[in-house]
Parts: C-alpha cells; structure tokens; sequence
C-alpha cells in the first residue's frame, strides 16, 4: 500500500490565543497529509501567538523540518544609497515582489535552514519576517514530534500553511513534503469591527473618527473647565 | 500588556504611548502649543508606520484644538472672519496635501518627504525660536523694552483688500487663505495642526493682534485637522482609531499636568526650552536621516495594509 514506509502524520495547529478546533485525521497514499482546520482570532488584548504543532512518523532517526508560511504580501527590497549626503531608499533590482507576510523555519536537527550570507534573508530575519529555529522540533524515539512557533503579535491576519519535510535520504534528493496543513488568522470583535469599517465604510469610519474627536475635545473641556 | 491596532495591524504597548501621549500633552500646556510636530516623530521612533503616525495625529490634534479653544471663544478671542478664509485656504490645502501623500504613498518615498519636511521646518523654526527669545532675554537684561513694529509690507496692497474689526485690519483677502493654504498643506503632510507656523504668520505677517491669534489659529486648525481625519481615513486608511484613543487618553492626563505646572516657570525660559526641544527632535531626525540603518531594507506594499 505505502512506497516509502510507512508513515502518517498527524498535525494539529493549536493556537495559544483562542478558539481551537481540530479536524479529522486522514491517511492517504505516500507522503500524508492531515486535514487540520483551526482558527486564530486576534482582539484588541491579544499579544503574542504560539502555534503548537504535533506530529508522528515511522522514521524517527530521518531529520524533519517545518515551513509555516504566511499570508503573501508585495514586498519591496531597498538598498540605502547617499544621494547628495541624505540616505535614500533604492529599490534593489531583482528582488521578489511578493514573499509570505511571515515566515518560520524549524528543524529537528542542525540542519542549516538558510543560506548565508543572503543579504534579503539577513533583513527579513533581522526585522522577524522570517523566524529561523534549528532543532525546535523535539522529536520522542517513538515518532511522536511536538513543536511550538512563536508568531509575533503583528502577525498578519490571514491563512497560514503549515508544510512538513522529510529531508531527502541521498544528498541531492529534493526535501520530500510529508504534510500540509492550514489555519486562519482572523480579528474578532472591536478590532475586526474598525478594521472592517475602516475598508468596507471608509466615509463613514473617517465621519465617527472625527465625531469622536470632537466629542472627546469637547468632553475634556467640559470636565477640566473649572479646575483650570 | 500589548494591545493590537486594527490600522496600523500591529501590537503595541498601550502604557508607552499614553505615557508619550501625556508627556506631549504635558509640554502643550506648558508651551501652549499643539504638540503635533513632537508626537509625531514620537510615534515613529515608537514604530508606527510614519503615514499611520500622521494621520491619527490629526485626530487627537482635532480633539485637543476643540478642548483649548472653547475657552478662547467663550471669551470673545476669535475674529470670526479672518478664522473663516483661513479654513477656507486650510480645507484647500490639506486636501491637496492628502492627495499628495496618496502620491508620495504610491511612490513608496512617503517616509522620506515625511522626515525631510520635519528637519526643514523643526530646523528652522527651533532656530528661529531659540535666537528670538535669546535675544528678548538679553534685551531685558540690558533693561530695553522689546518693542513689535507691525511690518506693512507689499502683500498688504493686495487686491480683495476687506477689514477685519475684530482684528482691526484692512488688509487683502489673499493673504489669509494663503496662509490657510500653506498650514492646512503641511498639517496633512506632517501630521501637525500647524500653530507653530501659523502663530508668527499671524502675528508677523497678517499682524494680527495676540489677543484674537490663539483663539482664530485653534479654530482653523479644528476644522483643517477634521478635513485630515476624515479624507485620510477616506483615501489612505491611514486613521487608526484604537491608536487615537490612546493618544487622546494621554493628551488629556497631559494637559492637566502642564496647566498646572505652567505657573511656575517664567515664559521665555520656557520658550527656550521647547526652541532646544524641537532642535534636539530635529536633530535625532537628521541623524536618522545621515548615519545609521542597516543597508538592506524591505517594506510590504498595499499602504496600510488591509486585509
């Protein structure tokens, strides 16, 4: 029934956050993949998100990785360059246009997850866009592998892939994706209420901002007048 | 704590900038001035993405204007005429400074024109400042009486000349737009209510008598700071509303602290003070500017980033 041994993977996205559903476990042909849904809801309290991930394979002593990726966003890559004395921001010629929002790389092992010396790489790690985190996963002699990423609190909203490697037996054997499997961040309440109204009622939500400004201008003078 | 900005799609510690908020706030008390041109760069060197920071300023400047400048009307401190062609001139322009940051947005180079802005005029006008109030300090030393000679230059004689009795000028129509014309520009720009030009070009170049000044320069900036609210949040979804009600929080604590403080200094101590203030604010912009950063850099597209 199975080429490559068997294995079969289970992968949960848990979020620390809120609400967590888990889905159906399926076991498919070949490289598995697990149908996971679960959903991150972002209010106005939220700080940072942890997505927990946990697995099991046949193969313990193979090496895995994870690729979370996020929703794609365009990008623009600049090269500060004097001009007249004054730093200005040059776009750098054949850079992507669009890379995930966020990116996390993990490994089981030390297995180099980047290559260096990348100077677009070196930026999105330095400002966080790309997490890197050799030997985070911790794999059980059993199979059993658990995992935790830590998403900053400005993680975009968005859905999110969640990818399991198999690093190739022989050298020059592409990684082998084992497992795929997705969740959603989205904004509840308040926060979801402005950004929403902010798109979908622009007018509107630029009316109530000034509303509220005069109201809390007029408010203050109201409540301090006397003690002045 | 953090607490997340819908906007600006971002957490932030909520304590940071209330405290920023109230120390602007604060020091618009004590200076009686906006504050704008201070809280703004705070914002950035905070994080905000600059197009974010200006416009949610123009909110809170909003608020603030509407609570100082009750009382200056109350009182009778506002020539009603002269305030009117100013917002007039102001609506114009900072509306076409929306659309030019729209522009500089699609561009990519907003951040930039943003701090260049900020150098030439906290450069110059700190400058200015500082040497003014030096020399009035000095002045007094030697025991002279600062006398203001009112300057009745050409753009007197300009045509649609009208009198103003409150203020008690005849001068031309022209002159008074203009001015709306330039601070409602750089108040959608730099994200500031524009007192700090407005004031001396009230003063120095429509000669305008102090009493009206304060109470006509807050009144064009409410209704210039609202026109910034609402066709940024309209056009550039640039108004982050939880990231306001911080600053408003904030500027209110503020306020109150620097009205009482403000008794206790002596006025052109404290001028020097906000003049070596906005230098230092100025200068950290410049070297931002200059030296620094690493070399590499990226920035997402899609303006403020809806999702």
């Amino acid at each position: 029934m199975r080429k490559t041994g068997w294995l079969r993977h289970h992968v949960l996205a848990l979020v620390s956050a809120a609400c967590v559903s888990l889905g159906g476990l399926a076991v498919a042909q070949g490289p598995d993949i697990a149908a996971v849904e679960s959903e991150v809801s972002v209010g106005l309290f939220s700080g940072q998100t942890i997505v927990r991930v946990f697995g099991s394979t046949a193969t313990p002593e193979v090496p895995i990785r994870l690729q979370l990726t996020g929703p794609d966003r365009e990008v623009k890559f600049t090269r500060s360059v004097r001009r007249l004395g004054v730093k200005v921001a040059e776009t750098i010629s054949g850079s992507p246009t669009t890379i995930p929002s966020i990116r996390a790389e993990l490994s089981s092992a030390d297995i180099p997850l980047h290559q260096e010396g990348d100077e677009l790489e070196q930026a999105l790690i330095r400002e966080g866009v790309v997490i890197i985190m050799p030997n985070a996963i911790k794999m059980e002699p059993t199979g059993l592998f658990f995992a935790e990423i830590p998403l900053p609190a400005s993680a975009p909203v968005g859905d999110y892939k969640i990818e399991i490697f198999q690093e190739g037996a022989l050298r020059d054997v592409a990684k082998i994706k084992l497992a795929e499997e997705s969740f959603a961040i989205r904004q509840r309440g308040f926060v979801a209420l402005v950004s929403r109204g902010a798109a979908d009622y622009a007018f509107l939500y630029g009316l109530i901002c000034v509303l509220v400004a005069v109201a809390a201008g007029w408010i203050t003078e109201r409540v301090f007048r006397n003690r002045r | 704590m953090s607490m997340y900005l819908p906007i600006a799609e971002m957490a932030t510690n909520p304590f940071v900038i209330i405290f920023f908020g109230a120390l602007v706030g604060a020091m618009s008390g004590l200076f009686g001035v906006g504050g704008g041109f201070l809280m703004a760069p705070i914002l950035f060197f905070l994080g905000i993405p600059p197009s974010i920071a200006v416009s949610t300023e123009a909110t809170q400047i909003c608020a603030a204007s509407v609570s100082g400048s009750l009382a200056h009307f109350r009182r009778g401190n506002l020539d009603i005429k002269m305030g009117g062609l100013l917002v007039a001139g102001g609506l114009i322009g900072s509306t076409i400074g929306v659309f030019t940051f729209k522009w500089l947005i699609t561009l990519g180079s907003v951040d930039l024109v943003i701090q260049l802005f900020y150098v030439v005029f906290l450069g110059g006008v700190g400058g200015l400042m500082f040497l003014e109030s030096l020399q009035a300090m000095l002045r007094r030393r030697a025991g002279k009486k600062v006398n203001h000679k009112r300057r009745h230059g050409f753009m007197h004689g300009l045509p649609f000349r009208t009198k103003f009795p409150r203020s008690k000028l005849y001068i031309s129509a022209i002159l008074p737009v203009t001015v709306g014309f330039g601070v409602g520009f750089l108040s959608a720009i730099m994200g500031v209510g524009g007192g700090f030009i407005m004031v001396p070009a009230m003063i120095y170049l429509l000669g305008m008598p102090t009493l009206v000044v304060v109470g006509t320069s807050l009144f064009t900036i409410i209704f210039v700071t609202a026109n910034n609210t609402l066709q940024h949040a309209w056009f550039n979804g640039t108004v982050d509303l939880v990231l306001a009600g911080l600053l408003l929080l904030g500027g209110v604590i503020g306020a109150q602290i620097g009205v009482r403080l403000s008794g206790r200094f002596n006025a052109e101590q404290l001028r020097i003070l906000l003049a070596l203030i906005v230098l230092a604010v100025c200068f950290k912009i410049l070297t931002d500017l200059l030296i620094g950063g690493p070399a590499v850099q990226f920035s997402f597209g899609g303006g403020a980033g809806h999702a």
